[in-house]
């Protein structure tokens, strides 16, 4: 066997719930595609499927518990939802797997969602996308973000670390700015509530 | 792109003399951040730490900090989570010389890393996937541990990992394949105890009757932890308190190996830090008790 092409089968079929379903439904044809020998897709074939499907079940608990870290607020915010919100950008579609991608993508995800008015909390999408921009400038060795909100996202992410209950909130369009000096430490954070 | 072939069969030894002339480090950590405040206030409880190495890697000033700080008190071992060693396509150097800058920068006596494949036809697997226990397999790692030891000089130990899926075609089973890469790499064993438990548990291995096949004289490293039962299958979660099955286990291996450190391996649901100084005390105190370390 090839071992090459074997662990690309391999990875394919843990990270790709579409393809693991059609690979087990019919193995010489799907991992011909992927350029298996019959003989190898054959042998492939007899991974228990029950096994692979644990194996994938685990890596996507294991990355939504890395986006929980990299999006503590956001997740309390949601509750439940988050990992509904999460298991939905990550199932399926194969990605770079790198836990910041996966937050940036849930993101996306929750922006797409609070644009079409079918995000519950509306401010939720606000909350992470304010979340991550921390999280990049952090990781920014020098940088200056300036970001737009619609919600009082400070005060949002101060009630919901506090643990104090999160009342009805009205849009306030809010302007942030992250600075970091190259060479000094910490982040630079200002905040301005425009109307009101 | 991967190195040169090695000659099977051919044993490469230069690491075990390294490795021998190390002094034991005792009972440790893998260090966690939400504990580092408890840890300096009682840091003399810890013989070592073992940090997680990607956490280290382009990091941002605050990290370097915390790294600085962490090496000017205790030894550290870089323990690495996606060099990918199984890989056929060999290792990412960029990964790599990230990973020889943080080495360089804290001189370990020793750095760990996973049996195990997290890369292949461009899709990072983001866990440690198990691989097939072929020659083909062997060779593979070997050709990147040779690789690596062109930018890493500092010996290198391989961690036994959990083998949730059993690849097709395995030529040898799981104690046959890991000596034999010890033996042809020359690396050292970071001996996973609680995979070892969690593996032979969910697969109807009897451990106990199997002892005399793993490779325990090239043992430099134990980790253990608790995990969880979920739907009939033991996970190795190291979110829960060592069990009673796992501590004699250690005992046992710690018996047979020429163990320099054990470190306790705890991720979720950290316990208060008090609970987590007990294990590492009890783990020290197995390793007295065999003669380890004083």
């Amino acid at each position: 066997m090839a071992l090459t092409r074997i662990q690309a089968t391999l990875a394919r079929l843990f990270t790709d719930a579409p393809f693991r379903a059609s690979f087990f439904a019919d193995p010489i044809a799907v991992g011909g595609s992927l350029g298996l020998e019959p003989s190898e897709a054959s042998e492939l074939a007899e991974l228990s499927p029950n096994a692979v499907e644990q194996f994938a079940a685990s890596i996507r608990r294991k990355r939504l518990d890395e986006v929980r870290k990299v999006l503590p607020l956001t997740a309390r915010a949601l509750g439940d939802a988050f990992d509904r919100h999460v298991l939905v950008i990550i199932g399926g579609a194969v990605r770079r797997g790198r836990h910041r991608d996966d937050a940036r993508a849930l993101v996306d995800h929750l922006c797409r969602l609070s644009r079409s008015d079918d995000l519950a909390p509306p401010w939720a999408a606000d909350l992470a996308r304010y979340e991550a921009t921390f999280v990049d400038a952090l990781h920014r060795s020098a940088c200056l973000l300036v970001r737009r909100f619609h919600f009082p996202v400070a005060r949002l992410a101060a009630t919901i670390h506090c643990g104090a209950p999160i009342g009805n909130v009205e849009p306030r369009k809010t302007i942030s700015v992250w600075l970091r000096v190259p060479g000094r430490r910490g982040i630079s954070h200002r905040i301005w509530y425009l109307f009101g | 792109m991967v190195a040169g072939a090695v000659a099977a069969g051919a044993a490469v030894d230069r690491d075990p003399h390294r490795l021998a002339s190390e002094a034991a480090l005792g009972a440790g950590l893998g260090f966690r951040p939400s504990f580092r405040a408890d840890l300096f206030r009682q840091p003399a409880q810890v013989d070592f730490l073992e940090i997680t190495a990607d956490h280290y890697f382009k990091a941002p000033p605050e990290k370097c900090d915390e790294l600085d700080l962490l090496a000017a008190h205790f030894t550290l071992i870089p323990h690495g989570l996606d060099l990918s060693l199984g890989s056929a396509e060999g290792v990412d150097q960029v990964y790599l010389d990230q990973f020889a800058a943080l080495i360089e920068r804290i001189s370990p006596p020793w750095w760990s890393e996973h049996l195990t494949f997290t890369r292949a036809g461009g899709i990072a697997i983001g866990h440690f996937a198990s691989l097939p226990f072929t020659h083909e397999a062997v060779d593979a790692v070997v050709r990147n541990v040779e690789t690596v030891r062109r930018t890493i000089k500092v010996p290198l130990i391989l961690e036994n990992i959990i083998a949730t899926v059993t690849v097709p075609g395995g030529e040898m089973d799981e104690a046959a394949f890991l000596s034999e890469v010890l033996r042809r790499t020359g690396c050292g064993w970071l001996c996973d105890v609680t995979n070892l438990y969690t593996n032979a548990v969910n697969q109807g291995v009897d451990l106990d009757s199997e002892l005399e096949r793993w490779p325990w004289q090239h043992v430099v490293q134990m980790h253990f932890a608790g995990g969880h039962w979920h739907d009939g299958i033991l996970i190795d979660s190291h979110a829960c308190p060592t069990p009673p099955e796992v501590w004699r286990l250690l005992d046992t291996a710690v018996a047979r190996s020429p163990v320099r450190g054990i470190i306790l391996e705890r991720d979720e649901g950290l316990p208060p830090f008090a609970d987590l100084l007990d294990e590492v005390a009890q783990a020290r105190a197995i390793g007295r008790r065999h003669g380890r370390w004083r």
